[in-house]
């Protein structure tokens, strides 16, 4: 397999090519699972904490602040284990335990925000993708500014139809962003 | 919260009136839940604008969830039982693998001469494949054109599941097979497509059909439909004459 250095790795992740992610995934995230697996987790707990601080690396790439001071895998596992001690925290472990957790590595403050703000748009990008297909396409051209009349062309139907549909797709999404469980969660941090 | 929703849609779609405009940012000013609920609008709105991130999320979540692999074979308790159990077919059959080599280099180069994947430039820049959070016909449409198969052959898999009408969706997973060699799907696909020469796709579904074929040595087969496609002047005919003229 092809081997990349932390640049290759950057750029691969923000154009998301596969086969770097792919790369990524096969060496660094055996660590990832033993240290998750070493603190309870589960297999698939290992691969969603993986698959989330991923996303999150995204983002900071994507917003052109991403700088990496020990190594790439340092990085990537520091965020991976910030994300586990959120994940124990919000289960009520007592705070003697969280400390425990909290001393394999330091998350800088300023990736706090960036952590939160992830998971809460993880929820809403859930819950939009539960929607119907129309719903989720009425949205969608909504919010890119298409003109109804367009939408009602595009999906042969009525302008009627897209007005008054608009809201009770977004009454919807509301709705159940804010019957989920996690929302609160979300909210309260 | 109904009316709420609809009050902060219409302000943020900018269709309240100048005095509406007044009123709901006076509201604001001092309804807290008004407010927050304003605010969760316009986040979930910038959430549902991050279709890279979903993109991104459904890619790791089929390399994370795919089965670790040597050459193909998946790891398990029968990993060993396996290879054993490949070492020794690959003895019993490299004695007709030797005989076969020199006609299947010969089928491969040809297909490798004529193949090429569909292009799906025209459907990228198209209306319906724009129309952003028709989210999966997205991914699966740029996957396809930045090659990236797996993620493709995943989405289009999902939208032809959920809409067993769907033409377009049936003839990409196909090719989408093609480029992953797996021969036996694809043609399953393609064999459901040309049996109804009525939609959009049947005379290309037929020249990838014809392909497969050629891939698979099956040239008896290739070039039953490369006849018909040459004498109806279909998609490719032009490239069809030639090839009917190379297998035969």
């Amino acid at each position: 397999m092809e081997s990349y250095n932390t640049d290759e790795i950057i750029a691969g992740i923000r154009s998301q090519d596969p086969n770097v992610l792919r790369y990524v995934y096969l060496n660094f995230f055996p660590e990832v699972k033993l240290f998750v697996l070493k603190n309870g987790g589960s297999l698939q707990d290992a691969k969603d904490y993986f698959q989330e601080t991923i996303i999150i690396v995204y983002r900071k790439i994507k917003e052109g602040n991403f700088s990496v001071n020990k190594s790439f895998q340092h990085y990537l596992l520091g965020i991976c284990k910030y994300i586990l001690i959120e994940q124990k925290s919000k289960d009520m472990v007592n705070e003697v335990e969280l400390s425990k957790y909290a001393a394999y590595e330091r998350v800088p403050e300023n990736e706090f925000e960036q952590i939160r703000k992830h998971y809460e748009y993880k929820l809403y990008q859930h819950h939009f993708r539960q929607l119907g297909q129309d719903c989720q396409k009425i949205i969608g051209m909504i919010l890119q500014k298409i003109p109804i009349k367009v939408i009602a062309e595009e999906m042969s139907t009525t302008e009627g139809y897209i007005h008054s549909r608009k809201y009770k797709c977004k009454e919807q999404l509301i709705t159940n962003i804010k019957s989920d469980p996690k929302f609160g969660k979300v909210d309260e941090e | 919260m109904k009316n709420d929703i609809r009050l902060i849609e219409k302000y943020l779609n900018g269709e309240l009136s100048d005095s509406q405009k007044l009123e709901f940012e006076n509201r604001l000013k001092t309804d807290k839940s008004l407010f927050d609920e304003l605010e969760l609008c316009k986040k979930v709105s910038d959430a549902i604008h991050e279709s890279d991130i979903m993109e991104l999320r459904q890619t790791i979540n089929i390399i994370v969830q795919d089965k670790p692999t040597i050459m193909g074979l998946h790891i398990g308790r029968f990993f060993y039982w396996q290879i054993a159990a490949a070492v020794i077919l690959a003895f019993v059959v490299i004695k007709s693998v030797f005989f076969y080599n020199s006609q299947q280099n010969n089928t491969s180069e040809t297909f490798s001469k004529f193949y090429k994947p569909y292009s799906s430039a025209q459907l990228i820049r198209d209306g319906k494949a724009n129309s952003a959070n028709d989210s999966l016909l997205n991914i699966a449409l740029t996957s396809y054109e930045n090659q990236n198969y797996i993620l493709a052959e995943e989405s289009f898999k999902q939208i032809a599941n959920t809409d067993s009408t769907n033409i377009m969706a049936k003839f990409y997973l196909s090719i989408t097979y093609i480029e992953q060699n797996k021969l036996a799907k694809a043609k399953e696909n393609l064999i459901e497509l040309t049996a109804n020469n009525q939609h959009l796709f049947y005379e290309q579904s037929l020249w990838y059909l014809a392909l497969v074929y050629v891939k698979e040595e099956n040239v008896d087969e290739s070039i039953k439909i490369l006849r018909l496609a040459v004498q109806d002047d279909f998609y490719n005919s032009k490239q069809a004459k030639k090839l009917l003229r190379e297998l035969e």
